[in-house]
């Protein structure tokens, strides 16, 4: 690995960060980028955490933000042409500085105020050096290259199918959510480019499942023609298509039941992410309850009988009615997806009908209208979760929770700084890797290196921060206004929504105006 | 090659009755043998299934579907084999819906299959009897490492006195726990010559349906000599034709195989 002039990292969750210094260490390779020698190489990362990479920056050479089609045909230019030219490594970092959309974390300064630890400032540490980076896109996303051609392994690994995006971007606007932000504005692919990658990708793999991934797949304005289309063609020649994740409504489920004819029906999951019509409109989680008992009705009139139901607790603002208001719904799913049942004169094990209620907790993401928002802490989440034990109970109710400090690791990290390197490498050295597998994950070790460090982690997990506060990842940008999330964040507290611009007007977060660009939207459609 | 016992032991009966596998005229059966070689040996059983799966889709050719819920392509597999051991005798029998001209289509399956597989023989079967009804025997090479607990000469008088027992039970390992088996019913020939620090055995084995010894059952009392097989190759697959042995195209055998292996 060593041998490589370039290697990259994709940072996809936080919990996977001691795992970076663990590859590194095991190719040979320094693990600050500062030691790093003219013979190492550059090491760069790319990623949805790379919207706030700071915990990393003293492990990184170069973080790339956003979409990488493009500018990592600009890298591989550049950096061959001056790896012809003999250039030392310190003259690739500084060129690496001068592509849009790259940022070198050691060309930036920062200082922390004595008073209260915040951030000071980041700034370049010379001229010429941009004191902010935007994200990327791809400037033509129907245009842009799909891989047609992966490799199929002969093992049966985890996802071993066909995962074709069929659109980028999500216009829901979840305040919680990070990829609903970051991804913006929401691209299609056409349906006859779908059709022919679809085409390409069989003929090429052999495959016989695809999935049409996205955020949001239903959202596709022309997802049910392409759904029909792709069954008939390939659903004769044993080619099942399925889609990642469901809405909570009646259109979605007709959408599955479509794709999996199959006789026996596996379980739906949907997400209505808090239990009550309040709190899911303080995240602008636009589901309703009428929407979630259609879907679960039509369902189960289709043959389901197990749903899923994710939320996630901690959310800002939430109570104990909220809380409560979980095992409601998770019976009043239950009760209704019986009567259904019942009324369809099903019998004996084609009868029993199982809820299982899932419960993560709600972390705060960089760029995102949360960012200033605390983490419940620790023994406030174990009250929430005890209380949910006691609410969410009955036959045929099933309860699963996560621990939560996983969830608070993950939140120390995801709005860390600089001086969480520092912790990490502590961390990995004691024997720290692999922390999102519940049986490698040792809170213990992550918090002697806290201590060790001299690091308080509630000071970025469980702290309200105020707007004026510099956050470290204030040079970093995916195009959404500061003022934008602003604006979200303030009207959670009134728990006013926001509606989807897909529906035609622009409601001003920024990204277009800022990355010059539009959405891009195949048919205009009334979205459910 | 010294051959110590080349009567026909205990079999397990005649083929059945000859049955054709497309019920109508409408289906095309064409039989594959293939081989695993190099790092294909890695390849398992299912593995090798879904690879085979694969390259068919790949190519999109008239394959018939099962019936139900969940289509599946008719493709159906002789015998398997134990993970990590060569062969040039993974016979399949595609089910066709059409009868595109044999040569093309062989040539271009040879050329889609994935590396560690390759395509050394196939045609289509008009009268056959599918693969699991007419598979009755494998054939295999082994090399074993000698060791140092017994003598080559040792190994071979092991090799005679099971060939000239009645019975020859052993004891092995399956899904459900340890379960006794009798080797000798499930040998049908062997022999062994001995070339420098490895004893080679030649092995004609009961395989399919009716009665199935694994190779690596077949090493056991070996292994527990002190012998490590440094390689295992199945060589053939054979069923019934009149009074003589047959491969899976209809090639009588008129002496017991002689095990070829391709490199040699």
């Amino acid at each position: 690995m060593a041998a490589f002039d370039v290697i990259g990292f994709t940072l996809q969750y936080e919990l996977s960060y001691s795992n970076i210094l663990y590859m590194l260490d095991l190719a040979g390779i320094p693990l600050q980028a500062a030691q790093r020698s003219e013979k190492d190489p550059l090491i760069i990362a790319g990623g949805p955490c790379t919207y706030n990479p700071e915990p990393l920056a003293d492990f990184l050479d170069a973080v790339v933000l956003g979409e990488g089609e493009e500018v990592i045909v600009e890298i591989a230019e550049l950096l061959r042409k001056l790896k012809q030219a003999g250039a030392p490594r310190r003259e690739k970092l500084a060129a690496l500085a001068g592509l849009p959309g790259v940022y070198v974390p050691s060309f930036y300064q920062v200082e922390y105020a004595a008073a209260d630890q915040t951030l000071s400032f980041v700034r370049p540490v010379k001229p010429g050096i941009p004191e902010r980076i935007t994200k990327r896109i791809v400037q033509n996303y129907e245009a842009a290259p799909f891989p047609v051609c992966p490799p199929v392994p002969f093992i049966d690994i985890v996802q071993d199918r066909i995962a074709l995006e069929i659109q980028r971007g999500c216009t829901r606007g979840c305040r919680f959510c990070q990829a609903g932000m970051v991804y913006r504005p929401v691209r299609e692919r056409s349906p006859e480019k779908i059709k022919q990658l679809m085409d390409a990708n069989i003929c090429s793999t052999g495959y016989a499942e695809i999935t049409l991934s996205s955020l949001s797949s239903a959202d596709h304005s022309c997802i049910a023609e392409l759904a029909a289309d792709s069954i008939a063609q390939y659903g004769a020649s044993g080619v099942t298509i399925s889609l990642p994740s469901l809405r909570a409504d009646a259109f979605s489920v007709a959408l599955a039941e479509k794709m999996e004819s199959s006789g026996r029906k596996s379980s739906l999951t949907f997400a209505p992410e808090a239990g009550t019509q309040r709190l899911r409109d303080v995240i602008n989680k636009g589901v309703r309850e009428e929407d979630l008992i259609d879907a679960v009705e039509s369902a189960t009139a289709a043959g389901w009988r197990s749903f899923k139901l994710y939320f996630m607790i901690g959310l800002p603002t939430e109570t104990e009615e909220d809380l409560e208001a979980i095992g409601a719904l998770a019976r009043i799913v239950l009760s209704k997806a019986r009567a259904a049942v019942s009324a369809a004169g099903a019998k004996g094990k084609n009868s029993v009908v199982t809820v299982t209620v899932s419960a993560s907790t709600f972390v705060p993401k960089a760029n995102t209208p949360f960012q200033w928002r605390p983490q419940d802490p620790i023994a406030t989440i174990r009250q929430k979760q005890d209380l949910l034990r006691r609410v969410v109970r009955g036959r045929g109710i099933d309860f699963q929770w996560h621990d939560p400090e996983t969830s608070f690791l993950e939140a120390v990290f995801a709005r860390g700084d600089r001086r969480l390197g520092a912790v990490l490498e502590k961390a990995w050295r004691s024997g720290c890797k692999f922390d999102g597998w519940n049986e490698y994950f040792d809170f213990d070790l992550w918090q002697r290196a806290f201590a060790e460090c001299g690091i308080d982690p509630t000071f970025y997990a469980n702290r309200q921060r105020d707007y004026q506060e510099v956050l470290p990842w204030n040079h970093l940008s995916a195009g959404v206004d500061r003022s934008y999330l602003i604006s979200e964040d303030q009207k959670a507290g009134q728990a006013a929504l926001t509606e989807d611009c897909r529906t035609g007007e622009c409601l001003g977060c920024g990204v277009c105006q800022t990355l010059d660009t539009q959405p891009s939207i195949s048919k205009a459609v009334d979205t459910p | 090659m010294t051959t110590l016992n080349t009567a026909n032991a205990v079999g397990a009966g005649d083929a059945a009755t000859v049955t054709a596998t497309a019920t109508a005229n409408t289906f095309h059966i064409l039989r594959l043998r293939l081989q695993k070689k190099e790092h294909g040996r890695f390849i398992s059983h299912l593995d090798l299934m879904r690879a085979f799966e694969r390259t068919v889709r790949r190519l999109q050719l008239p394959v018939a579907l099962t019936e139900g819920f969940h289509p599946h392509y008719r493709i159906s597999f002789g015998p398997a084999l134990p993970l990590g051991a060569s062969s040039s005798a993974e016979y399949c029998d595609l089910i066709l819906t059409a009868r595109p001209e044999q040569s093309a289509l062989l040539e271009k399956i040879g050329r889609h299959l994935p590396p560690g597989l390759s395509l050394i023989d196939g045609s289509y079967i008009d009268n056959g009897q599918s693969l699991s009804d007419f598979i009755m025997r494998a054939s295999y090479r082994v090399r074993l490492a000698i060791g140092d607990f017994a003598t080559a000469e040792e190994l071979i008088a092991l090799g005679k006195r099971i060939l000239e027992s009645e019975q020859f039970p052993i004891e092995t390992e399956t899904r459900k726990g340890l379960r006794t088996i009798d080797l000798r019913s499930g040998i049908d020939q062997a022999q062994w010559a001995v070339s420098g620090e490895e004893l080679i055995c030649d092995l004609f084995l009961a395989a399919g349906s009716a009665n199935n010894l694994k190779p690596q059952d077949a090493l056991i009392p070996f292994i527990r000599k002190g012998a490590a097989p440094n390689e295992l190759h199945r060589a053939g697959l054979y069923g019934k034709s009149g009074q003589n042995w047959a491969d899976p195209f209809g090639n009588v055998l008129l002496k017991w195989p002689e095990v070829k292996i391709e490199g040699e």
